[in-house]
């Protein structure tokens, strides 16, 4: 459902594109996902298939870039892969325990590739 | 094949819109609050708590957010506030776009405060800006303490947590101090309330939190 938004939202910004820029369908989207942006990269090309029908970007590819979330230690400064279980709890290498999540939380079309 | 930069963000239009209303709000001195969270967490009865805490003090709006019914809405009336229900129909968030419908014959300039309830929903809402000052999620005590690190973009992107339902606390396994660093760990700079909607408990602070809110001249 929220995919579907984005994915409606994606095809409304391509339709923009092509009539300032006169182009005739677009071939590529690609987009990059913060880490804290929520989006669901399955969910987000099944939605963009279906919001994409009968506008300039149907059958395009979507190339989805979307760092994995990580912990960044406050007292060393390192950073650390964060795990679906919330972990680790104490920062690998100097053993802090005041661990914060490090990530981005936007969507944005970087570039598109048309005909 | 060409290739195009575009670098642009696929939430752009909302944010023109939520900054548009933002101005609005901001010119008719208004302060407004944007509440997050699971469903059944509680947002309508600390929506009804803050009506009987803050009548008298502060004139208050209340937009709700359902996918359907005018039920919470009817809740909020009658505990003396005005009301005006925003039905998705299946949409999972509110955007600034609805906001602007709903309050479009509403005179800002009558309230101090607009409260938002949101659709109940953790994940959706989080990448839509209403044009609020402050961003609050709700969780509680009959939900898993792991909550934060399960949905990190709903604390992430709020500025204050209230914990509620903390009068179950004796019957159920919700471990506060784990929840309390998850949501830290997810968003260090988040204030904390802790609130029962049964017992009243922490609703004094709720809402003189409330009460000072000010919305900075435009």
């Amino acid at each position: 459902m929220h995919e579907l938004g984005l994915a409606t939202e994606i095809i409304r910004l391509l339709e923009d594109q092509k009539r300032q820029r006169g182009f005739l369908r677009v071939n590529i989207v690609r987009l990059r996902a913060g880490a804290l942006s929520g989006v669901d990269r399955h969910a987000l090309e099944l939605a963009f298939t279906i919001a994409g029908e009968g506008s300039c970007a149907a059958g395009a590819r979507l190339e989805l870039d979307q760092p994995a979330l990580t912990l960044l230690c406050r007292q060393c400064r390192g950073e650390t892969p964060a795990t679906q279980a919330g972990g680790p709890q104490t920062c690998p290498a100097c053993g802090s325990s005041e661990l914060v999540l490090r990530g981005e939380d936007g969507l944005d079309v970087v570039s598109i590739e048309v005909d | 094949m060409t290739e195009i930069p575009l670098q642009k963000s696929v939430f752009q239009r909302n944010q023109a819109q939520a900054d548009r209303i933002r101005r609005r709000f901001a010119q008719a001195g208004l302060a407004v609050v944007n509440l997050l969270s699971s469903p059944g967490a509680g947002k309508t009865s600390l929506l009804e708590q803050t009506a009987a805490r803050l009548a008298g003090r502060r004139r208050i709006f209340v937009v709700e957010g359902d996918l359907e019914t005018e039920r919470d809405a009817d809740r909020i009336r009658a505990a003396g506030l005005p009301a005006r229900q925003i039905q998705t129909h299946g949409a999972c968030h509110l955007d600034a776009e609805s906001i602007e419908q709903a309050l479009t014959d509403v005179d800002l300039n009558a309230y101090d405060l607009l409260l938002i309830e949101n659709i109940g929903n953790l994940i959706c809402p989080t990448g839509f800006d209403l044009g609020e000052d402050v961003r609050v999620v709700v969780a509680s005590t009959t939900e898993g303490d792991d909550k934060p690190h399960k949905y990190p973009e709903a604390y992430h992107a709020s500025d204050v947590c209230v914990l509620n339902k903390i009068d179950l606390l004796p019957y159920v396994p919700f471990r506060v101090e784990a929840f309390l660093a998850a949501a830290r760990r997810a968003n260090p700079g988040l204030v904390f309330f802790q609130t029962s909607c049964t017992t009243g408990e922490g609703i004094d602070a709720w809402c003189e939190y409330l009460c000072a809110l000010h919305r900075s001249p435009a």
